[in-house]
């Protein structure tokens, strides 16, 4: 009998943007069918829009992107040296990777990296926790077990890579947060009752104010499609997880919003408008910023989170810094000759902009990349400034 | 010395194994009976004490209220509501006796309902006089398709809002003369057009305040009190930061907020457990309505829902999560300059400066040139429709959620044109 009934072809889907192109991915962020070469535009070109739109640059800025060879950093590595060139950002672009010293895992991706920047042709620095710090994530585990690991990288990272832009003179360090990492940072500083951060973490650039300021270019761009661009793009990225312990209470929010990806895909950017219209007129909250006593990094104490963590290693105290500092200090683990380790963090104030800084690769400029072409560089240049004129006074 | 730093928590002796006797930690003299909010162990009769302690604490905190109002109570029927009503009642009845020596700060109560069962399919309206009928107080019911026939400014009916198909996947917006349109086929129509549940669910609790609040001044009540517990606020902050209504936050989940003018919402049970007002109706004996049950898929489709979810298995991990997200949102504050002049047409709430343009500022859903990196991006802002500027960013997802058939045309209620008119006229000025 339904051999008898006629087939209907079904319509073709065709993109929805150019209506003629095989659509390869539907957008999170509009409900869009798109294809590849529109996905293309669309997706590098919104990252622009988030850029010009957020005023993130400055003309001949040395930027720093944080590179862990994971797909977040690898594309914003990939898109960044695109952009730079196609919109003329006049960008002075270097890879920094920290080695937190986790065998099987960073070695790995640290290969990945390098591997990066060779393919982009961007200069790499690489700076370890053990140099930094004396002490690799292997040897801190060993040392405070399986808990709290991801406090010890979390605080140690964050200065590690302040440290390296320092150390390549560079003022400005692009990280590869996603808009689903944004909307689960709003949901925990809700549950947590953080206030100032909660106003902060949608802000594009934090950090105007201090040594260092940090990018987040990804903003409104979802996981997704950066996983679908690196795809496509073919990529050489690293995919495994760490291999310590996962957060849990990131963990809950990030289920909490892949439940809701599911009813509407748009939340996350609806979480992250929300996120942005969050205010708190009294300043009760805001710390005052210092400068830590021993490292010279600033600190909202008289001494940082990263020297308490590294003074309790130190000192065979491992909890100091995670629970109440009584407990912490009321049983000493007996260490034996040979084993204290007092190394000295290096003042961060007197950090320079080493001169020779060592590189785990180095651009070698070919003659082509020289000599720019004057007369397109400059229509390029009005085009962003244009567009730049625009959306500030429709803001 | 061992035993006085024992930290064992429950009523178990860890070292003896016997059943310890923890006294209720107000009197002191009787044995607790409960311990919602783990720290605090109680016998019943403080338990009881405790809760009209609560709410005489959070009624003393409303500044706006003047006294001697008339206060009109909205009842769902849920447990929180039902207790609250009971709670209300004790505490208006108490300090009529004048030897109570308390102060008589209203002069009148009444209840009001919303009946939804055109929506829900449960009518309720029966259970709910049986409720309110012992108290001997007014009871306003109202039907939700009602609010197609409400003008909270003037008498001015004259207006309603039509939607359309127009092409190319979008919606037009128009104003028409209001030709006496069947108000339960109207509402029907335009919620059987929303496919998303979590849709449907915004658009009824955005209509159930505003009607709330036009009862409470159409019949003389200042005062509108409604029944949020803590647990369904903490909820509410969840769920409405997901619908993108975070910058009205600070209104939506306050302690006391004026929508209409000259009618105050107050929320005088927001500092109690869900937890706490079922207890009371236990002790009380005080039947309440069950609480709605969804399907399974139905829960994975309700952004409430999962918020719910969310928050339950949070407080049952760490039992300070409710008081903790509560006090974070009492923090938030609202900057008028962020804001619009204008109020949103549906839901009333503040509108924050170009939010109609928000999304469109962070999408690329058109490519003119595929080769051609000089664009006008802002070319799109230009296809907004101008009712958005006069919605909250709330509010255009959902009349964006709304799908009218080929051929058929939807309403929103005159309300909405009316507010739509009047800001349209004010703006061109």
């Amino acid at each position: 009998m339904s051999s008898n009934t006629p087939r209907i072809k079904k319509p073709k889907k065709t993109c929805d943007i150019c209506k003629s192109g095989k659509p390869v991915i539907k957008r999170p962020k509009t409900g869009q069918l798109v294809c590849k070469e529109c996905f293309y535009f669309v997706f590098e070109e919104e990252i622009h829009q988030t850029i010009i739109q957020g005023n993130v640059f400055k003309e001949n800025e040395k930027v720093a992107i944080g590179a862990s060879g994971g797909k977040d950093s690898t594309v914003l590595a990939y898109v960044m040296n695109l952009l730079n060139k196609r919109h003329n950002y006049k960008l002075d672009l270097v890879l920094l990777s920290i080695d937190e010293g986790i065998t099987g895992y960073r070695d790995d991706s640290l290969e990945t990296v390098k591997r990066n920047a060779r393919q982009y042709n961007l200069p790499l620095k690489i700076v370890s926790y053990k140099e930094l710090y004396g002490w690799s994530m292997d040897e801190i585990v060993k040392e405070a077990g399986n808990k709290n690991n991801c406090t010890f990288c979390g605080v140690l990272r964050r200065q590690a890579l302040d440290r390296g832009a320092v150390m390549l003179g560079a003022k400005h360090i692009l990280t590869g947060h996603n808009a689903d990492d944004i909307a689960e940072t709003v949901l925990m500083n809700i549950l947590r009752g953080d206030i100032p951060r909660l106003q902060r973490c949608t802000f594009i650039t934090t950090g105007n104010d201090s040594m260092i300021k940090r990018s987040k270019p990804f903003k409104y761009t979802y996981e997704k499609e950066i996983v679908m661009y690196a795809h496509f793009k073919k990529l050489d990225y690293f995919s495994t997880e760490c291999i310590y312990a996962p957060n849990a209470f990131r963990g809950n929010a990030r289920v909490f919003l892949k439940d809701l990806e599911k009813v509407r895909s748009t939340a996350i950017m609806d979480i992250i408008y929300s996120g942005e219209s969050y205010e708190n007129q009294s300043n009760n909250n805001i710390p005052t910023s210092k400068v830590c006593e021993r490292c010279g990094y600033m600190s909202s104490n008289k001494i940082c989170k990263a020297c308490v963590l590294l003074e309790g290693l130190n000192k065979g105290l491992p909890s100091l810094g995670i629970k109440k500092s009584k407990k912490a200090r009321a049983n000493p683990k007996v260490i034996k000759e040979g084993e204290s380790k007092e190394i000295k963090v290096k003042n961060f104030q007197d950090l320079t902009k080493e001169e020779n800084c060592k590189m785990e690769y180095v651009v070698e400029k070919s003659e082509k990349n020289n000599e720019m072409d004057i007369d397109e560089n400059k229509k390029l240049m009005d085009s962003v400034n244009n567009m730049k004129r625009k959306l500030q006074n429709l803001d | 010395m061992e035993k006085n730093n024992c930290h064992c928590s429950n009523s178990i002796d860890c070292h003896t194994g016997k059943k310890k006797k923890i006294n209720c930690l107000k009197c002191k003299t009787e044995p607790y009976e409960i311990n919602i909010r783990e720290n605090y162990p109680l016998c019943k009769k403080c338990f009881l004490s405790f809760m009209q302690h609560k709410f005489r604490t959070n009624v003393g905190q409303t500044k706006k209220v003047k006294k001697g109002a008339n206060v009109l109570i909205a009842l769902s029927g849920g447990n929180c509501s039902r207790a609250l009503l009971d709670i209300f009642y004790q505490y208006h009845k108490g300090a009529e006796n004048p030897k109570s020596g308390k102060i008589q700060r209203f002069n009148e109560i009444a209840v009001a309902y919303v009946d939804d069962s055109i929506i829900t399919g449960q009518n309720n309206v029966e259970e709910i006089k049986k409720i309110v009928s012992p108290y001997n107080i007014p009871l306003i019911i109202n039907s939700i398709e009602d609010i197609f026939s409400i003008s909270l400014d003037e008498n001015n009916y004259s207006n309603i809002m039509n939607i359309v198909n127009k092409e190319g996947n979008n919606k037009e917006f128009t104003l028409a003369s209001n030709n006496n349109i069947d108000n339960k086929v109207a509402i029907k129509e335009l919620f059987d057009s929303i496919p998303l549940i979590a849709d449907k669910e915004s658009l009824l609790n955005n209509m159930r305040l505003v009607l709330l609040n036009f009862m409470a001044k159409n019949s003389k009540y200042p005062v509108l009190c409604l029944g949020d517990s803590s647990t369904k606020t903490a909820i509410d902050v969840i769920s409405y930061t997901c619908k993108g209504r975070g910058s009205s936050l600070p209104l939506d989940t306050g302690n006391e907020s004026e929508i209409v003018d000259g009618v105050i919402m107050i929320k005088p049970g927001k500092t109690l457990l869900k937890q706490e007002f079922i207890q009371y109706n236990k002790y009380l004996e005080l039947t309440a309505l069950p609480d709605i049950e969804m399907s399974a898929s139905d829960i994975l489709k309700s952004i409430d829902s999962i918020s719910a979810g969310f928050i339950n298995d949070l407080q049952k991990n760490f039992p300070s999560t409710v008081t903790a997200v509560v006090s974070t949102v009492n923090k938030l504050t609202m900057d008028k300059n962020n804001y619009s002049q204008y109020h949103c047409s549906l839901c009333l709430y503040p509108i924050r400066k170009d939010s109609e343009k928000w999304y469109a500022s962070k999408s690329i859903t058109e490519i003119k040139d595929i080769n051609n990196f000089d664009y006008d991006h802002t070319e799109v802002y230009k296809q907004i429709p101008q009712f958005y500027q006069y919605l909250c960013f709330n509010c255009q997802i959902l009349m964006d959620s709304i799908k009218p058939q080929d051929n058929q045309t939807l309403h929103l209620p005159s309300y909405v044109a009316c507010r739509f008119n009047k800001y349209k006229s004010d703006s061109s000025q």
